[in-house]
């Protein structure tokens, strides 16, 4: 494709004549752009938590005979989070202080120099771009205790892989080490994907990481866009073998696969085959080496399959609403792969979008799985298990069309948070909470964050902490990692 | 003509077309890339900064609506391909095909793809834009280029 090509083809993307016209009738109901529309949030989360703390106790409500509710209390830290800009470190080695936010949340911030990164274990490393290689190369790592960044050596390994399938060979190098007993990979040898000769081909590392044994899923590419097609292989830290993983499985038989979608033992994959209206899946037994077709499994078609936990897949099926337009609608069934039983959990209830005069319905979170928060007209919001409906109400608490929830890694905790939609671009998130699944609570605080910095990243760091990644517009390599413990 | 009329006027005229384009290439759909593109605009309107000139505008403007298509394209279906809609007027079937393969290309190399090799802005610049690091964005556009077999003579 020649540049020129690729302009022309987008050239053609054209606006309708009609849609200025559209977008000014709708602002012609608005308020002058010198008159901010919003009303403060602060205002509304005061008048939430004092309402809340009203209620005295957590009753369970049978909104539904079937289905077994529960009511979350929501309190509003009255206080904001002042957030420190990210200014580096001048010592040369991260730099931790902190403080309680209406103390009820702790916070550590972590002021860094240079590209850094973190695990999920504790753990920060300073990285650097080898621009030779295309490799990232790890040089210090501190982990955090008490307050102070102490440096630690974990041993850092390098590994090779050779793997051959279908007459294609995949060659690649990649570091690793182990840190809390699960294996961290770094880097690949080249970038990720690479063109030879004859095709395009890629090796990505899917999972494995937590595995005693040492064994990595692998996912090797060949092609790209419609012609891109994958296999699947696992990999022995110990010896540096690759196996097939789908030998003997029935999987050669499929023609076109492209994705797989793994149970977290990696015992069974979704795959996936063919493209647009030719496309079909499969589900894939590792130890009973069975490939079965989804909709011969289910009496489902036209479903997209994501496993909710190792023994329960969920389907989703996304339809155009039938009464003109507007957003898709979601129905959802729950699969018990060992019982062989469907139930629908979710029906024809449209897709949550913030571009609506008034967001509800169902917001999906991504591939994790299981819950989906369900918002009424009015904002009021619920929680729900789509495996089985189990439903947990939140009282007194306006769900914000800029907010989005996050499932903590052991699946018992969401993180709340709303990005600044407000014209202050440089603010990524300008609310932090934690609802707990467990306690039937539910803690949020506002944030004041220097103009100068932007967030990067956010996500949990372990069940019980909250991590997210600032850095500054100014100096592009000064950085700060936060931390929240709820 | 009230003053917000005025200002809409002039704001969509400069940069609706771009805006329009880029969530094109996101969703691949005329009726979602206009409701991104309206609700952008009425998202200016009612939380846009005061900005110092017109192409701290344009790009916050670019910025919103990267994100709208990308909380679109959020979800289980999301691994599904996005095509060019059928019935997209285009002067050629190899136009066609060079605009659907645009589409097609995995979500997040298609917002420094078009920033960059359409828009022209620096990959700093789209760094900005999408809130992701230079290094992050030389990665995609390099692999967004090998996606698209993307040939670079006369290149910005």
């Amino acid at each position: 494709m020649k540049l020129q090509e690729f302009r022309g083809a987008l050239d053609g993307f054209v606006p309708a004549p009609e849609l200025e016209g559209r977008i000014a009738a709708a602002l012609a109901v608005q308020p002058g752009r010198s008159a901010r529309r919003r009303l403060p949030r602060a205002a509304a989360f005061a008048l939430a938590a004092a309402l809340a703390l009203m209620c005295v106790t957590a009753t369970a409500v049978a909104a539904d005979p079937e289905l077994r509710a529960a009511v979350l209390t929501f309190f509003h830290i009255g206080a904001a989070e002042q957030v420190p800009a990210p200014e580096g470190a001048a010592s040369g080695r991260p730099e931790v202080s902190g403080g309680e936010i209406g103390g009820l949340v702790k916070a550590q911030y972590i002021q860094l120099d240079g590209s850094c990164r973190y695990t999920d274990d504790n753990l920060i490393y300073r990285t650097e771009f080898d621009p030779e290689t295309g490799e990232v190369v790890p040089v210090e790592f501190w982990t955090v205790e008490d307050g102070r960044a102490v440096p630690v050596e974990p041993e850092i390994n390098r590994s090779e892989i050779h793997a051959v399938h279908n007459g294609e060979t995949f060659d690649v190098f990649f570091r690793w080490f182990r840190w809390n007993g699960r294996v961290h990979t770094l880097s690949v040898s080249r970038s990720m994907t690479w063109e030879t000769d004859e095709t395009e081909k890629s090796v990505y590392i899917l999972g494995g990481h937590d595995a005693p044994e040492g064994k990595l899923l692998l996912e090797l590419g060949t092609g790209s866009q419609t012609d891109y097609h994958t296999w699947y292989m696992l990999y022995d830290l110990e010896t540096g073998e690759a196996e097939d993983f789908l030998l003997g499985t029935g999987a050669e038989e499929l023609e076109g696969m492209w994705s797989a979608e793994w149970s977290d033992d990696l015992c069974r994959a979704v795959l996936t085959c063919g493209q647009m209206e030719d496309q079909r899946d499969y589900l894939l037994d590792v130890e009973a080496k069975t490939v079965t077709p989804l909709e011969e499994l289910t009496g489902l078609d036209n479903v997209s399959a994501v496993f909710a936990d190792d023994g329960t897949l969920l389907l989703f099926r996304f339809q155009e609403p039938e009464t003109g337009p507007g957003p898709f609608t979601v129905t959802c069934w729950a699969y018990d792969l060992e019982a062989g039983t469907l139930g629908k959990t979710l029906d024809a209830v449209p897709q949550f979008s913030e571009l609506d005069e008034r967001p509800h319905g169902v917001l999906l979170m991504g591939n994790q799985i299981p819950y989906c928060v369900l918002v009424d007209e009015d904002g009021g919001t619920r929680i729900m298990d789509l495996t089985n409906r189990e439903t947990v109400e939140i009282e007194h608490f306006t769900f914000d069309p800029a907010g989005d929830l996050i499932v903590s890694p052991g699946g018992t905790k969401l993180l709340y948070f709303v990005r600044d939609m407000d014209g202050k671009p440089r603010l990524k998130w300008k609310q932090l909470g934690v609802i707990d699944l467990e306690r039937g609570t539910f803690l949020a605080f506002d944030r004041e964050v220097p103009l100068e910095a932007e967030e990067t990243v956010l996500a949990w760091l372990d069940d019980s902490r909250v991590v997210i990644r600032s850095r500054s517009l100014e100096d592009w390599e000064d950085q700060g990692i936060y931390l929240y413990e709820f | 003509m009230t003053d917000t009329d005025r200002w809409f006027e002039a704001a969509y005229r400069a940069y609706g077309p771009s805006v329009y384009r880029l969530s094109m290439v996101y969703l691949g759909r005329r009726a979602d890339a206009e409701d991104v593109t309206q609700e952008a605009f009425l998202r200016l309107l009612r939380g846009g900064p005061d900005f110092p000139n017109g192409e701290h505008e344009r790009r916050w403007l670019l910025r919103v609506a990267a994100n709208l298509c990308r909380d679109q394209l959020r979800g289980p279906w999301r691994r599904r391909v996005t095509a060019l809609e059928e019935d997209c007027p285009m002067p050629d079937p190899e136009t066609f095909g060079v605009a659907d393969a645009v589409v097609r290309l995995p979500e997040k190399y298609k917002g420094p793809i078009y920033l960059h090799y359409y828009e022209g802005y620096s990959v700093e610049e789209t760094a900005e834009i999408l809130h992701l690091g230079v290094s992050a964005v030389k990665m995609r556009l390099k692999r967004g280029r090998e996606k698209l077999k993307l040939e670079l003579e006369g290149t910005i």
